[in-house]
Parts: structure tokens; C-alpha cells; sequence
């Protein structure tokens, strides 16, 4: 497949959820495109080019959580206690839960260790298996287990605090 | 009830749909992508010339690409600006009107790719969106995908969803699916002048099928060879070169990894815009990939621009409309009217220049507006005066421009006015008859038609009357003249027969071989010796070596011209 097309199709299927994967991890909205662009840059400027296509979701998503990594790793503070990366708007969807209620979840989802939030991002929000989930994560299935638990726990516990 | 997990995925999901990317997302990838590239084919001759030398260069290098500031793009995708007023020179004033932009494609969308079916003009996509008939499953991506399968390439697939969510709300993917496998994902492109405009077909791409020549919207002739890869093994690649028909159709056999290729040979000259089709069954006969490549034919130039002798200007629904004559389709609309307002006598001339007169809605005031056929804007060449102004006339070379006034109280007494070279005023001639035909000379030197009468008027005439009356064959009438360089052409009327003929500047008078059967001719219009003319039945025709070349769909427009 020509290099336009792969990268066309990425694109068109993938650009815009990957955007949104970055910026719950980093918790950086304006810089959750830079991290998207850099993977496809990464994933398809490799020499010879994206062999496989049914892969490039893969790799471009283990390239985001990468890229996120170290676009944390390089903040001068991590704001742990920052204002949620998502606007304050509640979503069409807001069902039983109040405008205020939503945007607790994602504040207390910010305020997570760094593999805790990447493990409940990828598990809950990209709806990957356990297995897919390790394998974008760079860890075993039993690890993203243990971090999907620990978060879900520390989750229900902010939202007691706050509520 | 649903439990934590559940009300926390439908958050993050919820949440997440508040962000929306910038939309430039793929133009930046792909400029990053190609500044990679380049930078690698320099680096490569480095490498090759010594060691010491080309680690530094690499080095340099992988310095700069892990600092993203020196390879961010140097300049973003170019801003249109309004166009500023310019001073009147050669007697024309150009001055910005306050229209919208003039679409510079065949088919006005916002998205890329070349629509190559169901849809390929404006003119089509605004019928539809007049009145969609039988083809109101044009407004769904989806639904256009499955008639593609079923009525236009004959393929037995199955178009399932819509696949991707594109930044471009003006595009979409869809997936094709046959024996439990997707063996296509086709793109389109929503087209025509609005946001209820139909879905029209830019490609479609396959895993395991590739074209890899003509690329996406190469101009090509015949023969052509169509070049591309296959995954599988044994494969035989049904190729087709489509433009709302088959025109010309192959099988190359293929194998894993192997190159395959196919040529294509065609006759068909009544197309602009066509696609290649390649597609393959597996042994089953399930379809098992299906690719579209749009092209378009070398010649019939870029929509909106076809080539020389292919295209005229005319009044369609009260634009003006470019108009190519083979396949008679409207390439683009080029005038837009304020309201009341209405448009009439366009002509081409210069290198790529068209005039019309616009009438303000007390239908008498009127002015003569000037425009290129490449985008841009149009200005005003004869400010508006309280006449009525008719056959606006622009030389080949662009360097005269002539037209008829009369009063708005009407009667059949005016002036034929010229604007020469020089750009002043070089011919007010007075008329007490009709004038119903106009051609203009570069060098200001005008011909008319009064009556069953053709008259040479040279530059600077003060009446009609004194210009010279030319003579036909005894009983026979002169109708619809037109310049050809210095020779004037016009059509004899003789009996029931038309026959061309030609006064050069010197030397007798010529017949030209005409076809027999002629309606009565109204208009002529010449550009590089090649004739358009307009009958009275409202056919349009190309006067070639091999006869009449009538233009599809003629009824549509009225006022042809080059």
C-alpha cells in the first residue's frame, strides 16, 4: 500500500481517538496533538514503512503512551493537583451524573500515578483488552490487572472525598 | 444498574468527545514526514563519502530531529487574502468585486481527492440537490458505497459501515466486507454548494491490492500501463479504466509480491474524469479486494480548465458557466450576480479572459465585468451606466473590447462603442438598425450584424452605415460573423442551405465545405481557427474537419462562446 494511503487511512481512523488517549494521559490538552503527530511521524517515517497496516493502530497507540511518557517525564512540575485536562461542558451523555460529578472523575483520574492513569485510560476510555492494554503499556497482563485495581480503588476514594 | 467500571468508561468516552483536534493534524504529519525524507536522501550521499564525515552529519542530524523546533514546518498553508484594488491600465479597470470566490474545481469541495462517480461537476451535484429523483441514496456515504458496488463496478460486496470519524467533516472512509472479510475501505467526499450536497466517490484502497501506477489523479493516455502488487498468490487483476461506462478493461496475471501489470488501450475523447478499478475473487469467487484510482484524461486538462478548443462560456441559469464541450458538462459557474441583478452576453478572448454584461434589477443600468478562468477576482471594465448594454465582445489577444449600448426606452437606434488598444474610446458608431452580432479585432476593427447584413467596420467609424457591407453569393443572406485573425467568417444563408465562407483582408472570397442538413445559425464564435457555433433549434456544435461535433446537453446553456 502506497505511503499516502497508509497514512491516510491512520489518520482518518485513528488521529482523532489517539488525540484524546494523549490527553488524558498527560493531562496536557493542547500538547495531547503534538504527542499524536510525533507517533505518526515515528510509526510511518520508519525506513521501509508501515509493512503491516492492521498494525499501525497498535504501534501508533504503544507510540502515544511512550510519548506521553516522556512528555511527563520533561514538565518542569507535575501538577498533580492540576484542573481537569477536558472542558468544564458536560457531554451529551452526562445520564444520572451531575455536570460537577463528571468533572470530579476526571480531575481524580489526573491526580492518579502515572501507571494507574495509562492502565484505567487505556482499559476504560480506548475499551482495550488486558492483554492489548500490556502490550501498549510495554508490561505484563497481570501488571495491568494490579494497576487497573489500584486505580479503580484510589478512583472510588477521591470520589468519596470530593463528593 | 451499572457499575463503577461502566459509569467510568462512559465518562472518559463522554468527556473526551468535547475535544475536538485542530484539523490541521494531517498536513502537519505529512510535512514532518516529508522533511524526513528529504533530509535522509542528503544524508545518504554523506554517508557514502567518508566515516569520520558522515557520523558527524548523523549526528547533526539525529540532533536536529530530536529538537523539534528546527524541522517544525516553516510556513503554514497559504492564507487567501481579499484582492486589493488596482489602477486602470489599458483602459480596463480592475476592481474587487464584493463576490465569493470563484471555485477553481469541477466539483466544489472542501475535502481532497477527485470525485469520479456519481458525481464529477457542480452542475450535477446542484441538479441533485434541486432534485435528488432516484438517486437520493447520494446522501449517505454509505448507501453511495453500496450502489458503487452494485450498479457502477458490478462487485459483489457489501458495503458495511462507516469506518472513520475524519476531521474533515466533508470526507469518509466505508468499509467493504465480502466473505466475511473487509475487502475495500472507499473514500469519499461530500460535493456541490452546501452542507445537503451528495456523496461522491474519490478512491477506494486494499491490503492485498495495490496500484501503484497512474497515482492518485495522474493525467493519463492511451495506452496506458497499469502498474501494481498483489498479496496473494496466483492471482488474475481485473483492471478497468471507468468514466460512467467501461472504456477499456484487462486481466493481469499476478502472484504473491510479484509486480503486475496491465494495459489499458482506449478511443473514448468524451471524458475528463475516470477511474481505474482493480479487483480481484478469491478461488471461492468471493470478491476479495477492490481498489480506485481517479485519473484523468491528458487533455481534457484539470477540472475547471480544460484544454484549448474543449471549453466555452455561456449563460446558464443566469451565471456564466464554463462549459466543456466534448463531454457537455458545466466545469464551473464564473459570474455570481448580486441579487436582481442578471448576467448575460459572455465572451471569451486573451490568454484566458471572459467579459459579460450584468444589468442591475431596474433591468437597465449596466456595466461590462471582466474575469480570468483561473480563480480570482473579477473587476469592472465598463462602469455602470443607466444603458442597456448587449454583446460584449473581447478580442483574441484581450487588447479591444467592444459592445452595443442602447436606450433603456428602448427602439432599435444606438451606438456600437470599441475600446481599442490604446485603451481609449476608438469607435462610437451610431446605428439606427438593430445590431444582433459583434466581433472584435485586437486592433479595435469590429464586425456586425445588421439585419440579413454583415459590415466590416474599421476603427474610429462614426456610423455603422459607412462601414463595408460584405458581399455573399447573389440571393443569399449573411448571418453570424466572427474574426479570424484579420479574416472575417460568417455563414451564407442561401435558399435553405448554410454555407460557410471567408473574406481574408486580401484576395477573393472562399468557401468553406459545410455540412448539409444546418439549422439556422445564430452565432459563431472562433478561438485558434477552431469554430462553436449556436443554431436557432439551440444545438451547440463544433465545426470540425469531420462535420458537426454537436455538444451533449446543448438546451442548458444559451449565448455560447469561446
Amino acid at each position: 500500500m502506497a505511503a499516502t494511503d497508509s497514512l491516510t487511512l491512520l489518520y482518518s481512523a485513528h488521529y482523532r481517538g489517539l488525540v484524546r488517549l494523549a490527553a488524558y494521559l498527560t493531562g496536557d490538552r493542547d500538547g495531547a496533538e503534538e504527542v499524536v503527530q510525533d507517533a505518526y511521524v515515528k510509526v510511518l517515517g520508519r525506513w521501509g514503512g508501515l509493512r503491516d497496516i492492521d498494525k499501525g493502530e497498535a504501534y501508533l497507540r504503544q507510540s502515544v503512551v511512550n510519548l506521553s511518557r516522556s512528555r511527563l517525564r520533561h514538565r518542569a512540575v507535575v501538577e498533580r493537583n492540576a484542573p481537569a485536562p477536558l472542558p468544564d461542558t458536560a457531554s451529551a451523555e452526562s445520564g444520572a451524573m451531575t455536570q460537577l460529578d463528571r468533572a470530579a472523575v476526571v480531575h481524580a483520574l489526573s491526580g492518579l500515578p502515572r501507571r494507574q492513569r495509562e492502565a484505567i485510560v487505556l482499559r476504560y476510555y480506548a475499551d482495550l483488552s488486558e492483554a492489548q492494554t500490556a502490550h501498549a503499556m510495554g508490561i505484563s497482563a497481570g501488571a495491568v490487572k494490579s494497576h487497573t485495581s489500584r486505580g479503580m480503588a484510589a478512583l472510588r476514594h477521591l470520589l468519596e472525598e470530593d463528593t | 444498574m451499572s457499575t463503577p467500571e461502566d459509569r467510568l468508561r462512559d465518562i472518559l468516552q463522554g468527556e473526551a468527545e468535547n475535544l475536538v483536534p485542530a484539523g490541521d493534524g494531517l498536513w502537519r504529519i505529512q510535512q514532518r514526514l516529508a522533511e524526513r525524507r528529504s533530509l535522509r536522501s542528503r544524508l545518504v550521499p554523506a554517508i557514502a563519502i567518508g566515516g569520520v564525515i558522515a557520523v558527524a552529519a548523523a549526528a547533526a542530524i539525529t540532533v536536529s530531529m530530536t529538537d523539534r523546533g528546527s524541522l517544525q514546518p516553516t510556513h503554514r498553508p497559504p492564507v487567501v487574502t481579499s484582492p486589493q484594488p488596482s489602477a486602470c491600465t489599458g483602459g480596463l479597470c480592475q476592481e474587487p468585486l464584493p463576490s465569493p470566490s470563484l471555485p477553481a474545481a469541477g466539483v466544489t469541495t472542501s475535502a481532497a481527492g477527485l470525485p469520479v462517480w456519481p458525481f464529477t461537476n457542480d452542475t450535477e451535484a446542484a441538479d441533485w440537490e434541486d432534485n435528488p429523483g432516484s438517486q437520493a441514496w447520494a446522501s449517505d456515504p454509505v448507501t453511495v458505497t453500496q450502489h458503487l458496488l452494485d450498479d457502477y463496478l458490478k462487485l459483489p460486496g457489501q458495503a458495511t459501515r462507516r469506518v472513520a470519524v475524519l476531521s474533515d467533516p466533508d470526507a469518509a472512509i466505508v468499509q467493504v466486507s465480502a466473505g466475511g472479510r473487509t475487502v475495500s475501505q472507499v473514500r469519499l467526499v461530500q460535493v456541490g454548494r452546501d452542507a445537503k450536497g451528495p456523496w461522491s466517490v474519490t478512491g477506494a484502497t486494499a491490503v492485498d491490492l495495490t496500484v501503484q501506477d497512474p497515482v492518485d489523479r495522474a493525467e493519463v493516455t492511451s495506452p496506458l500501463e497499469v502498474y501494481g502488487r498483489v498479496t496473494g498468490v496466483d492471482q488474475s487483476v481485473h483492471v478497468r479504466l471507468m468514466s460512467g461506462s467501461l472504456l477499456a478493461e484487462g486481466f493481469a496475471a499476478a502472484g504473491q509480491e510479484r509486480p503486475w501489470s496491465q494495459q489499458l488501450v482506449w478511443t473514448a475523447t468524451h471524458w475528463s474524469v475516470g477511474a481505474i478499478v482493480g479487483s480481484t475473487f478469491s478461488g471461492k469467487g468471493d470478491l476479495s479486494a477492490v481498489t480506485i484510482t481517479a485519473v484523468r484524461r491528458s487533455g481534457s486538462g484539470a477540472p475547471g480548465q480544460p484544454a484549448s478548443g474543449t471549453a466555452f462560456v455561456a449563460i446558464e441559469g443566469g451565471n456564466v458557466v464554463s462549459v466543456d464541450a466534448l463531454s457537455g458538462s458545466t466545469l464551473r459557474q464564473i459570474s455570481y450576480p448580486p441579487a436582481g441583478a442578471t448576467d448575460s452576453s459572455p465572451d471569451g478572448g486573451g490568454s484566458d479572459e471572459v467579459v459579460w454584461v450584468r444589468t442591475d434589477s431596474d433591468n437597465c443600468t449596466s456595466q461590462i465585468i471582466l474575469a480570468t478562468l483561473s480563480p480570482g477576482a473579477a473587476g469592472t471594465a465598463v462602469l455602470p451606466k443607466p444603458v442597456r448594454r448587449m454583446l460584449a465582445s473581447l478580442s483574441a489577444g484581450g487588447r479591444s473590447l467592444g459592445w452595443v449600448e442602447l436606450p433603456c426606452t428602448g427602439g432599435p437606434a444606438g451606438t456600437l462603442e470599441v475600446r481599442g488598444p490604446d485603451g481609449k474610446l476608438s469607435t462610437t458608431a451610431a446605428t439606427a438598425e438593430p445590431i444582433t452580432q459583434l466581433d472584435v479585432r485586437d486592433d479595435g476593427w469590429a464586425v456586425v450584424q445588421v439585419g440579413d447584413k454583415v459590415v466590416v467596420l474599421p476603427s474610429g467609424v462614426r456610423n455603422v452605415s459607412a462601414g463595408k457591407t460584405l458581399a455573399g453569393d447573389p440571393g443569399c443572406l449573411l448571418a453570424a460573423p466572427a474574426w479570424d485573425g484579420t479574416t472575417v467568417v460568417a455563414w451564407e444563408k442561401c435558399g435553405q442551405t448554410w454555407q460557410l465562407s471567408r473574406w481574408p483582408v486580401t484576395g477573393p472570397r472562399t468557401h468553406v465545405p459545410t455540412p448539409t442538413g444546418l439549422a439556422d445559425v445564430t452565432h459563431t464564435a472562433i478561438e485558434d481557427g477552431q469554430l462553436l457555433i449556436w443554431l436557432a433549434d439551440f444545438r451547440i456544435a463544433r465545426v470540425t474537419t469531420a462535420g458537426l461535433a454537436y455538444v451533449p446537453n446543448a438546451a442548458r446553456w444559451s449565448e455560447p462562446d469561446w
